[in-house]
């Protein structure tokens, strides 16, 4: 039986922190699909790095064109497989950043704290961002994860499945980047066979505390149901979604930049 | 309001929480002066505080006084509960008593919401004293080194006219402030403001406190 293709939606808005700071929205995300292949990713840039909003949006756009690169061949079959394609696909978006990073200017002389161009020189830390990359199959869902954010799937009967969850450290503030010194090694790997998949959610940290209940990481339903029927028959339209995410009721929870990346197989 | 807004069911967890001790020299020699502006200070804290609707909820405030005896003023409340006490100043100084206080405090808030679930910032401790300790602080002062080191709070040391600067350097890793004048009620308010920020969204590892008016170097 032929399945049909995902139908694919996604919304990056700014929090009510970032606006009343003047700060622009910091969160990003990017998807692709291709024969019966779909990438996705969503990254939430640190509010304390001066160039957080860059860094999203490259490590979403080099992750996803990496990935989709990698598949192009055939996809994997083994878990080894699907953590080796994930790896290159974030060390690319890492590789990315760094290059953003303008050269290292030599040891500064004598008077060079006063020199502004220099003092305004950019560290791999101002592009600091989180990164949740995954690659959904018709046998497989693979994701890795840097830093908060969670990922939901949910079968044809409705029953979700929080695959990778909020990481953050002890403190709520502090979380993992794709800047860090060893990124990978601190990354949460989720590859698992499915045999009935019908929906994918990705979101970013804005919307952790509305989507999940925190305490065990268990996704609460009536957020994701009415998002997942809503996706599938939005055709592709992610206007009611952004007025949802723009909306004063989830203001109200969160002024945190958000962001919500569905897909789902009608 | 879309039919998708509508559709659409929030979770609900805890607000987050924001610890924050304040560890006040009540001393007698704080009394007359000192001891009314640290009261207006106190106050100024409450009023500005409640003004934001997300730090009244997130921010926790506990009140610990060291004058003659290490007194629980004000074991954690959410800052909208808060309720600035009028403090009396008697005794000695035992700040080394105190300064175990507030960090066995500090470690039974976290294991509290670790229990609950509740995701919690880096707890604050904030030293206020115009004196010299009456009791053995060295202990206690390695504790706040140590926890400092591991990442496990953040120590403040603020000294009033009078203060030993040098035995609050020994005491905080941060360099210890030196209030000037009686300015409390700005230094109460910029504790409020900087509580606001650190728990207003994620910021990373580096939110940046608002600037510091009310101390010299």
């Amino acid at each position: 039986m032929a399945q049909q293709d995902w139908q694919v939606i996604g919304a990056s808005v700014a929090g009510s922190a970032h606006t009343r700071a003047g700060r622009p929205g910091e969160d990003a995300h990017a998807w692709r699909r291709s024969a019966g292949l779909l990438v996705l990713a969503v990254a939430d840039g640190a509010g304390s790095a001066a160039r957080a909003a860059e860094g999203a949006t490259c490590a979403v756009t080099v992750a996803v064109d990496a990935a989709d690169h990698a598949l192009a061949g055939m996809a994997p079959t083994t878990v080894a497989g699907w953590q080796a394609l994930l790896s290159q696909a974030v060390q690319a978006a890492r590789t990315a950043l760094e290059a953003l990073v303008p050269p290292a200017t030599v040891a500064p002389a004598a008077g060079a704290l006063l020199d502004p161009a220099l003092a305004a020189a950019a560290t791999l830390r101002d592009f600091a961002t989180t990164l949740l990359l995954a690659v959904v199959t018709a046998e497989w869902v693979a994701a890795l994860q840097i830093g908060d954010g969670a990922l939901v799937i949910s079968d044809s009967a409705g029953a979700l499945t929080v695959v990778t969850h909020p990481n953050h450290g002890e403190y709520l503030n502090e979380t993992l980047f794709l800047t860090g010194d060893d990124p990978l090694a601190g990354a949460q790997f989720a590859i698992r066979q499915v045999a009935d998949l019908r929906a994918v959610a990705l979101l970013t940290d804005g919307l952790q505390a509305l989507a999940l209940t925190l305490a065990d990481n268990t996704p609460h339903g009536p957020f994701f149901v009415p998002l997942f029927a809503h996706a599938a028959q939005a055709a592709g339209d992610a206007a009611q979604l952004t007025a949802f995410l723009d909306s004063a009721r989830v203001a109200e929870r969160t002024d945190d930049d958000k962001t919500l990346l569905l897909a789902v197989r009608p | 309001m879309s039919d998708l807004d509508a559709a659409i069911e929030f979770a609900s967890n805890p607000d987050p929480r924001c610890p924050c001790v304040l560890l006040l020299d009540t001393s007698a020699s704080m009394g007359g002066a000192p001891l009314a502006a640290l009261n207006a200070g106190l106050r100024a804290f409450q009023v500005d505080i409640q003004g934001d609707p997300l730090a009244q909820r997130r921010v926790e405030v506990a009140l610990v006084t060291f004058g003659g005896t290490v007194q629980t003023v004000q074991d954690f409340v959410t800052a909208g509960q808060f309720d600035a006490p009028t403090l009396i100043a008697e005794g000695a100084t035992p700040l080394g008593a105190a300064l175990d206080q507030a960090l066995d405090m500090v470690r039974a808030r976290k294991a509290t919401y670790k229990a609950n679930g509740i995701a919690y910032y880096r707890p604050w401790i904030f030293l206020l004293t115009d004196g010299e300790p009456t009791d053995s602080w060295q202990q206690a002062a390695g504790r706040v080194r140590a926890e400092e080191a591991a990442n496990g709070l953040a120590f403040f040391a603020v000294g009033v006219e009078g203060a030993n600067m040098e035995r609050l350097a020994q005491i905080a890793v941060r360099p210890p402030l030196k209030l000037v004048g009686l300015q409390f009620v700005e230094l109460f308010v910029w504790l409020s403001r900087s509580q606001q920020r650190v728990s207003s969204t994620k910021v990373g590892d580096q939110t940046a406190l608002p600037p510091i008016g009310w101390a010299a170097v």
